[in-house]
């Protein structure tokens, strides 16, 4: 099972070009959203050895605030959207149109804040995905649909161990889209990222042209 | 007065519409963070319109319509999300859906649909989906 | 040697699919989410070790010994034999860590975290590795920091503060 779902260059180049079209469709609802200008550009369309996955989103043990939504349909698994507890604060801060520094603490307000970004984001890549993602050989229905996002805190390399594990359990190299985030010249302290089931990694592995 | 249920998981979101609401002259009479709730909230308060999101917890957007139409079948109810795929837009209009708003949207967008909902029904025409 | 760093630099952190053995004074550390993490501790050599095991069942591979309780387990021993030029399983005692779900899987039934801490039971007891402790399940990852100097180890869920078992 795990070769016949280990992507080709060639493959994981097409993937990355339908990812950028998500991502632009993204920064679009993003932008409109929070009513500044916010780039997203796919940084890693890869698949990285198990043993490498914990250093992903930086320090292992440092603690990330997430909100997580999982979709269905065409693909299955994760969206995760992954920000530092001061980057989340101040998005709450810009939605709640309060200068930064504002907001201490995530109160209910600030964590749906912040969960409807990463549904209006999420959101915004998967209608992306549906339209652009070449048709399957199976007949499968075009929806992507996700599940109402999610938040917590939780260690960098957990969340990243938790988000690859049905993965790890057929495959020594594991899949991950990441999308980063970018504003006034200046990176955002938030990352993207996209984790299908092993079951689609095999669907995605059948795209063509 | 206008009457208006909002219904959406998230707060955030409530919060947002029923600013613009209040300020454009209705009456929020009930807030619902999903399906379950707003359909008992639509039976309790027979409200002018619903906002109705759809990806929601316990009940979807989807189903809760099919309830509220079923229950009242004048019942206005407009879809607020963010999924903007067909297959969802065009089960929500066959199931009865007055309107469909993709998220993001712009104050603007909820004034005119309020503005709209707020003329008798006769004279509202569905308007085109789509993001603003 | 160990699998994830040079011996004596002090502070070793183990990756998924991975292990680490070492002498005092060396802190051992690895992040767990749904994976076991099986410490390994021989209090007369002060020496320890932690394998971070993401699989029951290599089912025969051995690309990865440290990727499956029933490869991993064994390797460690090896390590410390090695390491300490004699047979240590009979004063290597254990402890066990991790095993949390946060995602739903897409297959019915599949709890990963709940197989890994059963083979890990199964593998240590067959060995007659007593069990001195265990922190298993719920929802949140955990920080494990062994300190091969006392054989202490220390808990961290996120937001919480250290624990020792």
């Amino acid at each position: 099972m795990s070769q016949g779902q280990i992507l080709s260059a060639y493959q994981l180049r097409l993937l990355g070009s339908i990812f950028e079209r998500g991502a632009e469709a993204a920064s679009r609802a993003l932008t409109q959203w929070l009513g500044k200008a916010v780039h997203l550009t796919i940084s890693e369309v890869d698949q990285v050895d198990i043993t490498e996955v914990a250093g992903l989103l930086g320090p292992e043990d440092a603690t990330v605030a997430v909100c997580t939504m999982s979709f269905a349909g065409r693909l299955e698994g994760q969206l995760l959207l992954v920000f530092s507890d001061a980057a989340g604060l101040a998005l709450a801060d810009l939605l709640l149109q309060q200068p930064t520094g504002t907001t201490t603490a995530w109160t209910e307000l600030e964590r749906s804040a912040a969960c409807e970004t990463a549904n209006i984001v999420g959101c915004a890549y998967l209608n992306a995905l549906s339209t652009h993602l070449p048709r399957g050989d199976q007949n499968q229905g075009e929806t992507l649909i996700p599940s109402p996002p999610e938040f917590r805190h939780e260690f960098a390399a957990s969340l990243l161990e938790f988000a690859v594990m049905e993965q790890a359990s057929v495959l020594e190299r594991v899949l991950l889209i990441k999308t980063r985030f970018q504003a006034d010249q200046a990176h955002l302290d938030w990352v993207l990222l996209f984790v299908p089931t092993p079951n689609s990694l095999g669907e995605l592995s059948r795209i063509h042209p | 007065m206008k009457r208006l249920l909002v219904v959406d998981d998230a707060i955030f979101m409530r919060r947002l519409i029923k600013d613009v609401a209040r300020d454009a002259g209705w009456e929020v009479v009930g807030e619902a963070a999903n399906g379950e709730e707003a359909v008992a909230l639509y039976r309790e308060h027979r409200p002018d319109l619903v906002t109705m999101d759809v990806v929601m917890p316990v009940m979807n957007g989807l189903e809760a319509l099919r309830q509220i139409r079923a229950l009242d079948p004048q019942a206005r109810v407009v879809m607020v999300t963010a999924l903007d795929q067909k297959p969802t837009l065009l089960e929500a209009i066959r199931d009865g859906a007055h309107d469909f708003i993709v998220k993001p949207f712009n104050r603007e967008r909820i004034l005119g649909l309020l503005q709209k909902a707020g003329r008798p029904a006769s004279d509202v025409a569905t308007s085109e989906p789509g993001p603003v | 040697m160990a699998e994830a760093g040079g011996a004596g630099s002090g502070e070793l952190f183990v990756t998924m699919g991975k292990w680490a053995v070492a002498p005092a004074p060396t802190l051992i550390r690895t992040l767990l989410g749904s994976c076991v993490g099986v410490v390994l501790y021989d209090r007369l050599a002060k020496m320890g070790g932690v394998a971070h095991i993401v699989l029951p069942d290599s089912r025969g591979d051995t690309s990865l010994p440290g990727k499956y309780a029933d490869t991993a387990i064994p390797a460690m021993i090896a390590d410390f034999d090695r390491q300490l030029g004699r047979k240590s399983l009979p004063r290597l005692v254990a402890k066990i860590v991790g095993g949390a779900s946060m995602f739903q899987t897409s297959t019915p039934g599949m709890n990963i975290g709940k197989q890994n801490h059963e083979a890990v039971e199964r593998i240590l007891g067959s060995l007659g590795i007593p069990i001195l402790a265990r922190e298993l399940g719920g929802e949140a990852g955990r920080r494990l920091t062994l300190d091969t100097s006392s054989g202490t180890v220390s808990i961290r869920i996120p937001g919480g503060t250290d624990h020792e078992i």
